[in-house]
C-alpha cells in the first residue's frame, strides 16, 4: 500500500513537469501550427545560464533567488528573439520546412551551449530545502511539493493572462485569425514574440526543477521532451488544460508501469512514454481535450 | 476639402500575377463610395491593396499621410477599417469579444461606451454577447463583422461583399445599418459589392472596375442611369 502512494506520489510530481514542457510545445503549436523540437534545449540552454550565474566554482557564485529568476527572464528573451529571428522568416510557408528549422534549433542550441558553457555533467541545487516529510513508509521530498506547487501556480498565471487580459485577448486572437487580427490593428508579430517567450519560459521553469535531479548537461532534457510530448499527445495538442492532465497521466503511467511491470523496470521506461504516444494516436488521435482541426470555409 | 483617402497610379496583384492597373480614385470625409464590377474585376484585390494585406506600386495617402509603406496593423490603428471577404469572424470567441478585438487599439475608457454603441446599431449583438460567434447565422456574423471594425472608430470602413450569402431582407437591413451609421457618425465607407442596385441606394458616387480598371465614374445617381454601364458591368 505504501509503495503504491509513494508511486503515485512521485509519478504525479513527474507528471506537472511534463505537464509544463507539453503546456510550452501546446503554446506554441497553438500560436504558430509548429511542433517545436527545440523546446528542450532551449529550456535546457537557459538553465545552463542559471547554473553558470549561480555556480560557485565556474560560475559567478550567485545565490539562486536572483539566478533563476535572471534565468527564467533569459528563457523569455530567447523564445521571442528565436521566434523573430529564426521562425518568422519561414512563417506561412510549408509547414514540414519549420519543422525541420526546429529540428535545425534542436542541434544548434545544443551544440551551442556544449561550446559555450560545458560537455561536461553540472550540479544545480535545489532552490527547495532538501529532504521532506515522511508519513509512515511514504515520502514526499520538499522538491516534489515545491515542483507541483509552483507549476500549479504558473498554470493559473498562464489561464489568468489568457483568459482575464487584453494582451490574452490578443495572443488568443492573433493565434486563431491571424490575418482578421492584424485587420484589427494588432500587431501579430509582436504577440508570436510574446507567445514563444512565455513557451520557452515556462519550459525553463520545468527544467530548472528538474535540474537538481538529472543534473544539468547538453543531454537533460531529452528524457523530458519525450514525455512532454507524449502529455500533449495525451491532452491534445491544442489544449493548455490537457496539457497538463496529460502530463500528470503519463507521470503516473511511467510510475506505475515501472513499478509493476518487471519487464519495464526503470530500462524501459521511455518506452512507455512511446507507447502512450502510439496508443493515442490509435485510439483518439486529437487527444483527451483536443478537438480534430475543422475545415473553415 | 482634402480627400481623406487619395489612391494614384496603385498596381497590385498576386506574385506575377497583375490584377489592378493604374488605378486613381479617391473617398472624401464622410462619403459613401461603391465600387462596382463583374467577378474578377479586382475589386477585392483593391480592399486588400488599400488594408496592405498585398503589397502594389502607386502611392496611397489617407487621412494626410502616405500609407503604402505601412504594414496592415499600423493602417488599422490610423482607422482603415475592413470587413474582409468571408467576414473574418473569430468563430471560437464570444460576441463580445470579438467586438474587444475589434477596439484592441483603442484605450480601455472608450471601450465600454464603443460597445453601447455598437449594440445600439445591432441590438440582436447585445442579447448575444456570451454567445460563441461561430454559432452565430450569417446575417448576424456579418452584423458582427460590421460592428467588429465600428469598434475600432475607424475613419474609413472597407466592406468586401456585405450582402454576400445573406438573404434579400438581411441584406436590406444590414444596408439600412450602415447608411443611418455614416449618416450618425460621418464614418466614411469605401462598399464593394455585387448587388449593385442596393449598394446604389445608399452611396454618394461610383467607380466601375473592368479587368483591373476604372472604366467608369460618377455619381451614384449618374451609373444607376447609364444603360450601357448596367449592361456591360452589372449584368442587371
Amino acid at each position: 500500500m505504501e509503495l503504491l502512494i509513494q508511486r503515485l506520489i512521485d509519478g504525479t510530481s513527474n507528471g506537472f513537469l511534463y505537464g509544463a514542457v507539453a503546456l510550452a510545445l501546446v503554446l506554441i503549436y497553438r500560436s504558430t501550427g509548429l511542433m517545436n523540437f527545440a523546446q528542450g534545449e532551449m529550456a535546457m540552454f537557459s538553465t545552463f545560464v542559471v547554473w553558470k550565474l549561480a555556480d560557485e566554482r565556474l560560475g559567478f557564485g550567485l545565490a539562486l533567488a536572483i539566478a533563476i529568476p535572471a534565468g527564467i527572464v533569459f528563457a523569455f528573451l530567447l523564445g521571442a528573439v528565436l521566434e523573430r529571428a529564426v521562425i518568422r522568416p519561414f512563417s506561412g510557408g510549408n509547414p514540414l520546412t519549420l519543422l525541420i528549422v526546429t529540428l535545425g534549433m534542436f542541434l544548434a542550441i545544443n551544440a551551442l551551449a556544449g561550446y559555450i558553457f560545458t560537455t561536461d555533467t553540472e550540479r544545480l541545487d535545489s532552490p527547495f530545502p532538501s529532504g521532506g516529510l515522511s508519513l509512515g513508509g511514504v515520502t514526499i521530498t520538499y522538491l516534489e511539493m515545491g515542483t507541483v506547487v509552483v507549476l500549479l501556480v504558473v498554470a493559473l498565471l498562464i489561464r489568468q493572462l489568457f483568459m482575464g487580459t487584453k494582451l490574452g485577448l490578443g495572443l488568443r486572437a492573433a493565434a486563431m485569425n491571424p490575418s482578421s487580427s492584424r485587420l484589427a490593428g494588432i500587431d501579430v508579430g509582436r504577440m508570436m514574440m510574446i507567445g514563444w517567450g512565455l513557451a520557452s519560459a515556462i519550459g525553463a521553469i520545468a527544467a530548472i526543477l528538474v535540474a537538481p535531479v538529472v543534473y544539468v548537461s547538453t543531454n537533460m532534457m531529452a528524457a523530458l521532451l519525450l514525455y512532454g510530448f507524449a502529455a500533449a499527445v495525451v491532452g491534445g495538442f491544442d489544449s493548455p488544460f490537457g496539457a497538463l492532465v496529460g502530463g500528470v497521466l503519463v507521470g503516473l503511467i511511467q510510475s506505475l508501469a515501472s513499478g509493476y511491470l518487471p519487464f519495464i523496470g526503470t530500462q524501459l521506461q521511455l518506452a512507455t512514454a512511446f507507447a502512450v504516444i502510439l496508443l493515442v494516436l490509435l485510439i483518439r488521435p486529437q487527444g483527451l481535450f483536443g478537438r480534430l482541426p475543422v475545415e473553415r470555409v | 476639402m482634402s480627400a481623406l483617402l487619395a489612391v494614384r497610379g496603385l498596381t497590385a496583384g498576386y506574385g506575377s500575377l497583375i490584377v489592378l492597373r493604374d488605378l486613381d480614385f479617391h473617398v472624401d470625409p464622410g462619403e459613401v463610395v461603391v465600387i462596382l464590377g463583374a467577378n474578377g474585376a479586382g475589386k477585392t484585390t483593391t480592399l486588400r491593396a488599400l488594408s496592405g494585406e498585398i503589397s502594389g506600386e502607386g502611392t496611397i495617402e489617407f487621412d494626410g499621410r502616405r500609407v503604402d509603406g505601412s504594414r496592415t496593423d499600423q493602417r488599422a490603428r490610423l482607422g482603415i477599417g475592413h470587413v474582409p471577404e468571408g467576414r473574418g469572424t473569430f468563430v471560437d470567441l464570444t460576441v463580445e469579444e470579438n467586438l474587444r478585438i475589434g477596439a484592441y487599439h483603442r484605450p480601455a475608457a472608450q471601450v465600454r461606451s464603443a460597445m453601447d454603441r455598437a449594440f445600439g446599431l445591432f441590438p440582436t449583438l447585445g442579447e448575444r454577447r456570451a454567445q460563441l460567434a461561430g454559432s452565430m447565422s450569417g446575417g448576424e456574423q456579418q452584423m458582427l463583422a460590421v460592428a467588429r471594425a465600428l469598434m475600432g472608430d475607424p475613419k474609413l470602413l472597407l466592406l468586401d461583399e456585405p450582402s454576400m450569402g445573406l438573404a434579400p431582407m438581411v441584406t436590406a437591413e444590414l444596408f439600412r445599418t450602415l447608411a443611418e451609421t455614416n449618416e450618425r457618425t460621418g464614418t466614411a465607407m469605401l462598399i464593394v459589392e455585387q448587388n449593385a442596385q442596393i449598394a446604389l441606394s445608399i452611396a454618394d458616387r461610383a467607380y466601375v472596375l473592368g479587368h483591373g480598371q476604372i472604366v467608369s465614374a460618377g455619381t451614384a445617381a449618374e451609373i444607376r442611369a447609364d444603360d450601357s454601364i448596367r449592361r456591360a458591368y452589372l449584368g442587371v
